[in-house]
Formats: structure tokens, C-alpha cells, sequence
């Protein structure tokens, strides 16, 4: 980061990066896939056992209450080392969600199991024919007696799979397209009547899958507001999701990426290279800057709306960019599928290059983000092609 | 904003609104008169010359923030006045011994000084030789600070009506010049300035002069933006406001993302104000803001249709405009170099740079 750092960030960054060193095994770093779920949830648990899992939660909830700076000392560092992907689900969207809108006994019950990883959580919002136009989901939840009862389809579960838990939308009435037809529930993964699929993506990995949903019971208590009020849950929900994608934690990494490349393939020290190196780094600060100044707005009360739309864009199209110039850093070797180990780490080259398609896709594509910031910011009104 | 920068950036307006706001930039550049000495004197009137000289030595003492306030006011409206450059020379006068009159007549107007250090300048046998890259708003100096290298190198003032100064000057698209300084003439004309660490001095001067530049062409590219989303909401055709279509909705939001995020980092760098990370991040600021500033500034054009590409719109005077300030600052290559320098040698890292 560009701002000054107090005296007590530096101790806190040289705190964070020799305890890195010390506890993140080597070969857990610089991987561009989440590791298995066995070793990702090692690594969460490490961090966990430090306090350091959660350092946007407030203390009151278990959380770190870290500063901005805080946390964007721990997204360099995590960079810089090249520390893996851990599920983000519980930690950065039903989380904060359950916060701000579960009930007493929802937060009781499930931030603490988030936090020591012993809940790990999927978001079931998109379905088959529902992905932009999310108002329009058609899986059933009917309330019967004391349960909601769900029957249909989602699609695109990252970690479906390997979690325990879901939040979904589901609607009582099929057929209608109104918003306040939606219900945000939230169910076990082991709940009798769920059957998944995983779906490999073109970078690889498995990262998301398919999950089907047969008469699946799960009791009113774990709706999340009201039912067939949900909407307004899921989107509140999208925006916290979107602050965590715009964090400079994406744009870093690649950055790294693009060092590591330009180092293994003798670019270093080519003027050319050094300056769109450079670029990228302004662009990565730019990022910084942007996330400080939304989190100070949220905290005083004072953000815009469009504000997650706004970082989810900066953040996914400069990583994208980075990732752009890894792939030309790379030259002949930009289509070789596994990374190699190059003199002091692995060096990607193709792998990030992949992943990052789904950036200005997930999250509410970035169309619809700029269709958002349009309208609700800039005051374009009626969207016409 | 908070304080002094958001007074800083309401008196500004006012005053450049009432003194001609944009007209007045094509008012000078269609008469050819590239100064405006009445509007330069009430803007030394307001202290503006003296905003990071401290306190005991005339100016008003602020710092990075009313920089940034001050220079965003100043490109809103168009006004092309050596503002950042005469801020920027404060610094190093400020600081260097024996120029306390040079240092008041800078903040009350009468002294303008460019700082020419893109340039190789020589001396030998008693005179000083040598010519400068062309330099923005050169012709308007009364003085420059010209660094001699090789034997007996240092910083000195030159005074620009000296005998042996010669200036080849040129009209720039917007009604500013740019001028290539072409010295021969007596040592004795020039002034030694004495102080500490000099060349850290001038890597502050053109530190300031960058973020300077860099908040100037954030308030530009925010005013152009400003028309053109205007003109996006009431312009139609094929029955509609232009600004319904997707197509151009989400080209102005890329926009809006572009301005608001630089404007964030320069926001970040005026924090770096009096610190050594203000090179790096100057340079960071001027890369950033140069880039943006021709995106925004040509993609306000395009919004605009035919009528962007006339002169009579105000539209086209964003993107020349644009076009001289980045000049003053030099070219993307040379601030991308100055930002891997700075950030990798200084004392203090800056972290993503590791
Ligand atoms: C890696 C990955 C992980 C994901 N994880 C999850 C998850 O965990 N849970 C979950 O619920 N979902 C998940 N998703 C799904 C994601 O939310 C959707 O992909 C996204 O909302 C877009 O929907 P879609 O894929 O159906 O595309 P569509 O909505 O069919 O869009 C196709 C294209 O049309 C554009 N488009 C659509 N509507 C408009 C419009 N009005 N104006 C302009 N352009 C438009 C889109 O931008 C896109 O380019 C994931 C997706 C990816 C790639």
C-alpha cells in the first residue's frame, strides 16, 4: 500500500510475514486451485487457531476487528508468500449476512462453527435457467407444518460438494418471476434428499458442481427473514459479496504471478517488462486505494450505492489485466497446462490465466454491474441494446 | 474532503467560475495570449503560490490533501496557469538558504519559476551551455532551476531575461507553449542554491509537480464526464435519451469506475505528502492519472457524436487540455521508470512492490 504505515502496522506486517514463513508449508504455496478439502481446511484452521481467520468480523463476533490497513497488510502478505484459497462462503457471505439479518440463535449456532471451519458453506442462488436474472429461480421450497420442503435444482455451487451447509433461494408458488416470492433458506448439507455432481471447470479443477434437491425437509427456523421475503436477504448478501471480491487479495496475487513469470523466462530485468510490471503495480495500488476509501465510506455511514458494484469491477478487470500480461510474459509456454517448479517456486502459466475468466463472471457478471452503476448512480435510466 | 481541502476547493471554484470558469480557456487561446496576469495576481491573493510553504516563511502552510483539492479545482475549470509548477519550486525554495525574496516574490506573483531539469546543462570556462527538453508553460517563467551536472554541478536559478537565454517556444493544441530553454551565457548570472541534499530537493520538486499534475487531470476528466452525462441524458435519437442504450451505459460506468478509482489513489498519495514515499507515489499518481485522463477525455467525445469533434463544444478542450498537462510531466515510459526506481530504492517500500 501506498499510505504510510504506522509503526504498529510494520510490527504487525513483519508479525504476520514470519509467522507465514513458519507455518505455511511449501507445498501449499503459490497454488492457483483451492487445495483439497483436507489441506485448505488445515490451513483455515491454522489461521483460525491464530485469530486471524476472520479479520473484517467484528471482535463482538469472534472476528479480528482488524483496521483496513490491517487487512490489506494481510492480503499482501498472504500475496506475497503465496498462501492458497480457502472457502469463503461462510467467512464472507452468510457470515456477515447472519450478522446483520440472522436471527440470535442462526448467529449462535452457525459464526462460530464458520470460524472454525467446522461449517463449511455453498451458495445455491443460480439454477439452470436463472443465472443473471436471479429474481427468477424456480426452485420450490413449500412450507408444510413446520418445514420448508425443497424440490428442484442449483447450478454452479462453488465447493457444493465439499460443504455442509447451504444457503439457497427457493420460492413457494413455481412459475411466478416476483421478487417477493423468495425465501432465503438455510440447509444442511446431509439432509436426506440432496444429491450433487461436480462440474469441472475449463482451467481443470472442480471447483463448483450441481446439486438436486428431493424433497429435502428443513425446518422453518432456518429461514433467514421472512418467508417469501428473501429477496431482499440475497441481494444485501451480494453486495457483501462483491466488497470481498474487490479486495486487492485477486489483483496481488496475480501481480506475484506476473513477477514469478517474468523472473522464470529472464524478463526481469527488460526495460519493457519493468514498466508494464510498474503498470501493474499502480493499477494493483489503484485497487488499495479504491477498497480503502469504500471501507471508510461504509464505516461512516456515507457509501453510494453501487459502491460493491464499483470495486467488483476495478478489481476483477485489473487482475484480469494482469493476467493478461502473464500469459505474454510467458510466450511459448503461456498453453503449458502444469506449472512448473521454477528455481525458487512454482510458476503458473496458464492455470490463473483460465481461473480468472470466471472473475467478470460470478458474483453478478460485470454487465450487470455496470448496468447497476448506470442506473444507480449515474442516473441512465431504461436499458436499451 | 474534510477541512482546509474542502475550503480550499469551494474557494477555488467560486473564483474560476467567476472569473470566466472553461470560456476562459478559450477566451486565451483564441486571442493567442497564452497569460492571464490579472487572473494570476488574485490567485497569489489568495495565497495559493504559499499552500505548502509553512507558515514562517509566508505561505499557508497546508499540505498534500489542499495540494490535491486545489489542482482538482484548477482542471475542472480548464485554468492553464503555471499553478503546480510555482507550488512545486516553493518546496525547494522554501528549503534553500538566500532565497527568501525569490521565495515572496513566487507567493506574491511576481516571481514565476519553472523547474527545468529534463536537461543538460554544462559548465565550463566560466559560462553555461546547454539546451532543455521543451517544457510546458515555460515562456510564462520569469526564472528557472536548472541543475548543472558534471564538475561544479548543482542546482541554480537562472533569471529568463538574461542575455544569453534563449526559448524556442511552440503553441500547444489547448493555447498553452511549450518551450525548449537554450542557454549560453556567464556563470555569474546565475544563482548557486545552497543547501542540504540538494538533489533530494529537486526529486521533490518534480514529485510535487507530478501529484499536482495528477489531481489537475482527475478534476478535468471529472468535469468532462460531467458534460457528457449531462448530454447522455438529454440528447435523443431514435426517440429515446442516447443514455438509455446498454451499449453506451456501460461504457460511462467504466468511466465512472476509472475517474472514482484514481481519484482514490491520488486521494492515497496526497497522504504521502512530506514523506519519502511521495516519490514513488507521486510518480504513481501521474502514470495513473495520465492514462485515465485520455481514456475518459476521448471516450466523452465519442459520447458526443460530431458535435465532439467541433471546436465550438467545450467537449474537445478536455482531451487537449489533457494532452499539455501530461506533456509537463513527462511521458508514460519516463514516470513508469521513475516509479520503479523510487519504489524500489527507497528506504521505505512501498509493500506491493516487494
Ligand atoms: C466459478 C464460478 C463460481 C460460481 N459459484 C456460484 C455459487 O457458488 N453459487 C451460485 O449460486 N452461483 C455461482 N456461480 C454462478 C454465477 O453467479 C452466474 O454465473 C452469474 O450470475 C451469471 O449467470 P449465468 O452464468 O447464468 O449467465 P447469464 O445470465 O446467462 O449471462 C450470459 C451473458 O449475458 C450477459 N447478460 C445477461 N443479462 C444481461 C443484461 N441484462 N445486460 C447485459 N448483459 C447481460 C452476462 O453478463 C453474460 O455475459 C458461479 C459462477 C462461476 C463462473
Amino acid at each position: 500500500m501506498i499510505r504510510p504505515e504506522t509503526a504498529q502496522e510494520t510490527a504487525f506486517r513483519a508479525e504476520v510475514r514470519s509467522w507465514f514463513e513458519a507455518n505455511l508449508q511449501q507445498h501449499l504455496r503459490n497454488l492457483t486451485f483451492r487445495p483439497a478439502p483436507k489441506e485448505s481446511m488445515a490451513w483455515y484452521g491454522a489461521l483460525y487457531e491464530n485469530g486471524w481467520i476472520a479479520p473484517h468480523w467484528p471482535k463482538s463476533f469472534g472476528g479480528m476487528g482488524a483496521s483496513a490497513e490491517e487487512q490489506v497488510i494481510l492480503f499482501e502478505e498472504s500475496a506475497r508468500i503465496g498462501a492458497p484459497d480457502i472457502p469463503t462462503q461462510g467467512l464472507n457471505h452468510i457470515g456477515p449476512l447472519l450478522m446483520k439479518l440472522g436471527t440470535p440463535r442462526q448467529q449462535a449456532f452457525h459464526l462460530p462453527r464458520i470460524l472454525s471451519g467446522e461449517g463449511v458453506w455453498c451458495q445455491g442462488y443460480s439454477e439452470p435457467g436463472s443465472g443473471s436474472d436471479l429474481a427468477s429461480v424456480q426452485t420450490r421450497g413449500e412450507v408444510r407444518g413446520g418445514e420448508i420442503v425443497i424440490n428442484g435444482q442449483k447450478i454452479w455451487t462453488t465447493w457444493g460438494h465439499h460443504a455442509n451447509w447451504m444457503y439457497a433461494l427457493v420460492r413457494a408458488i413455481p412459475g411466478e418471476k416476483k421478487k417477493n416470492g423468495i425465501t432465503f433458506v438455510l440447509l444442511d448439507m446431509n439432509t436426506k434428499g440432496i444429491t450433487r455432481r461436480p462440474i469441472r471447470t475449463i482451467a481443470g479443477d472442480d471447483e463448483f458442481c450441481e446439486v438436486f434437491f428431493d424433497d429435502v425437509a428443513v425446518p422453518l427456523s432456518n429461514v433467514v427473514g421472512e418467508v417469501d421475503q428473501g429477496w431482499r436477504v440475497a441481494t444485501s448478501l451480494l453486495d457483501e459479496e462483491r466488497i470481498r471480491i474487490g479486495t486487492p487479495l485477486l489483483p496481488l496475487r496475480a501481480l506475484a504471478r506476473l513477477r514469478a513469470v517474468m523472473k522464470h523466462n529472464g524478463l526481469s530485468n527488460d526495460r519493457e517488462w519493468q514498466r508494464r510490471l510498474a503498470r501493474s503495480e499502480i493499477a494493483v495500488e489503484t485497487v488499495t486505494a479504491a477498497y480503502f476509501q469504500c471501507l471508510e465510506r461504509f464505516e461512516t455511514g456515507n457509501a453510494a450505492g453501487g459502491e460493491s458494484s464499483y470495486l467488483k469491477i476495478l478489481a476483477t478487470e485489473v487482475t484480469q489485466d494482469i493476467v493478461d500480461l502473464v500469459q505474454e510474459a510467458a510466450g511459448p509456454l503461456r498453453a503449458v497446462k502444469v506449472p512448473s517448479a521454477g528455481s525458487d517456486a512454482r510458476v503458473d502459466f496458464s492455470e490463473m490465466y483460465l481461473q480468472s475468466r470466471r472473475l467478470s463472471i460470478y458474483g453478478g457478471s460485470n454487465e450487470i454491474q455496470r448496468s447497476i452503476l448506470a442506473a444507480q448512480v449515474l442516473g441512465l435510466q431504461g436499458a436499451r441494446r | 474532503m474534510s477541512g482546509d481541502d474542502s475550503m480550499i476547493a469551494d474557494s477555488a471554484r467560486i473564483f474560476l467560475s467567476r472569473i470566466g470558469g472553461v470560456a476562459r480557456a478559450r477566451k486565451l487561446r483564441d486571442s493567442g495570449m497564452a497569460f492571464d496576469a490579472g487572473a494570476w495576481n488574485e490567485m497569489a491573493k489568495l495565497g495559493w503560490f504559499g499552500l505548502v510553504v509553512p507558515e514562517e516563511a509566508g505561505g499557508l502552510g497546508l499540505g498534500g490533501h489542499e495540494l490535491v483539492a486545489l489542482m482538482e479545482a484548477l482542471g475542472a475549470q480548464l485554468a492553464g496557469e503555471p499553478v503546480g509548477e510555482s507550488i512545486a519550486a516553493s518546496v525547494l525554495l522554501s528549503r534553500a538558504e538566500g532565497l527568501s525574496s525569490l521565495l515572496e516574490e513566487v507567493i506574491a506573483g511576481s516571481a514565476i519559476v519553472a523547474s527545468v531539469l529534463d536537461a543538460s546543462f554544462k559548465l565550463a570556462g566560466g559560462r553555461v551551455r546547454g539546451a532543455s527538453r521543451p517544457v510546458v508553460n515555460l515562456a510564462q517563467a520569469t526564472h528557472a532551476l536548472i541543475e548543472i551536472t558534471g564538475e561544479n554541478g548543482a542546482v541554480y536559478v537562472v533569471p529568463l531575461k538574461s542575455a544569453g537565454v534563449e526559448l524556442r517556444t511552440q503553441a500547444t493544441v489547448d493555447g498553452r507553449t511549450v518551450s525548449e530553454l537554450h542557454l549560453d551565457l556567464s556563470s555569474e548570472v546565475l544563482s548557486r542554491i545552497e543547501m542540504q541534499n540538494v538533489s533530494l530537493a529537486l526529486g521533490n520538486v518534480q514529485a510535487v509537480a507530478r501529484l499536482a499534475a495528477a489531481a489537475y487531470l482527475v478534476g478535468l476528466a471529472d468535469a468532462a464526464f460531467a458534460i457528457a452525462l449531462e448530454y447522455l441524458k438529454t440528447r435523443k435519437q431514435f426517440g429515446v435519451a442516447i443514455g438509455s442504450f446498454q451499449a453506451l451505459q456501460h461504457r460511462a460506468a467504466t468511466v465512472f469506475v476509472r475517474i472514482a478509482s484514481v481519484r482514490a489513489l491520488i486521494s492515497e498519495c496526497a497522504r504521502t505528502f512530506g514523506t519519502e514515499r511521495l516519490d514513488a507515489a507521486s510518480a504513481a499518481a501521474a502514470c495513473a492519472a495520465s492514462a485515465m485522463a485520455l481514456q475518459v477525455t476521448k471516450e466523452c467525445i465519442q459520447f458526443h457524436g460530431a458535435i465532439g469533434f467541433a471546436d465550438e463544444h467545450d467537449i474537445g478542450l478536455y482531451l487537449r487540455r489533457a494532452m499539455s498537462t501530461i506533456a509537463s510531466i513527462g511521458d508514460a515510459g519516463s514516470c513508469l521508470d521513475a516509479f520503479s526506481k523510487a519504489a524500489s530504492v527507497g528506504t521505505e517500500k512501498i509493500s506491493s512492490t516487494a
